[in-house]
């Protein structure tokens, strides 16, 4: 085990402490919000989910560059693994903002502009991991997923500022000087944990697609026609005029 | 949910509760993921 892993486990075990005490605060600690009452408690999860995704697309971003700046494996399987974390983080944060949005705008979904970026932000990225989970080449799946890694991250700013940028039914920014203690301390502490189990996460995850990429690169390469590989068929193939070139 | 729109939402839990369990279903499930391929050393690769 390499130290990368060991620190991702490090890292993982302290995120699960920490959102262990978050939500367990949210949960039974936190005062009820003044309107949604206990519906509030959601946003315990569903509040660092988002920052964490978004901070998460951020590190694939730069890993992207990275790899089409270095072309090393190293930052191409940092900005995989980002790309798998983020988007496992995004579909949870839809999820759970579908959940909360039920009962307070009684519906769970509308197209609302923070919502809608979050969806496009997830189709992008997932873009990316379908990309890389069809393209064989490894050439051409490090150079095709870098370069899509960075259009999807246009969304990412997109998504943060939306609520300033249009009327919005999403709330905008909070701060900690208008909510109360017992409000921020299990937020920030989720938000902690949150960060510590993505940082673990891609730690590990990157190891894992590090040996792939390694194993990829070191296969032989095979010829693109699979009747090239057919032995004692040149005389035919060669005389043959209504074959394919 | 006992209302909706009039002051104060009150109940509610059975969201709150989904909110939770979905999110640490998911999270338990990744982790168990990556420390099964971690501690079996496998790649992640699909099967060749």
């Amino acid at each position: 085990m390499n130290t990368a892993t060991k620190m991702g486990l490090v890292s993982l075990t302290l995120g699960w402490i920490l959102v262990a005490i978050g939500h367990g605060m949210g949960l039974f600690v936190a005062p009820a919000e003044a309107m949604m009452g206990d519906v509030g408690r959601i946003l315990y999860v569903h509040v660092p989910t988002a920052w964490v995704a978004l901070v998460t697309f951020l590190v694939a971003f730069i890993a992207a560059i990275g790899t089409m700046v270095k072309d090393k494996a190293s930052w191409e399987a940092f900005m995989a693994a980002s790309v798998e974390v983020g988007v496992i983080l995004n579909l949870l944060l839809l999820a759970q903002g579908s959940i909360w949005a039920r009962p307070t705008w009684g519906v769970f979904w509308t197209w609302d502009p923070r919502l809608t970026t979050t969806a496009i932000m997830a189709v992008g990225f997932g873009v990316v991991l379908l990309l890389r989970s069809i393209i064989e080449d490894p050439e051409r799946r490090r150079t095709i997923s870098a370069i899509t890694t960075i259009i999807a991250f246009v969304d990412v700013p997109i998504v943060y500022f939306s609520i300033k940028w249009w009327r919005t039914l999403h709330q905008d920014f909070s701060s900690p000087e208008t909510v109360d203690m017992g409000m921020v301390l299990p937020l920030r502490i989720a938000a902690f944990g949150m960060l510590f189990l993505s940082v673990g996460f891609i730690l590990i995850r990157s190891q894992m697609a590090l040996r792939k990429i390694n194993a990829d690169n070191a296969a032989p390469d095979l010829p693109d026609r699979p009747e090239a590989l057919v032995l004692n068929d040149t005389d035919n193939t060669s005389s043959d005029p209504t074959r394919e070139a | 949910m006992d209302s909706i729109g009039q002051g104060m939402i009150t109940g509610g839990w059975e969201y709150v509760w989904t909110a939770y369990g979905m999110t640490w279903a998911v999270l338990c499930a990744y982790t168990a993921f990556l420390l099964m391929k971690t501690f079996r050393g496998n790649t992640g690769a699909a099967p060749q």
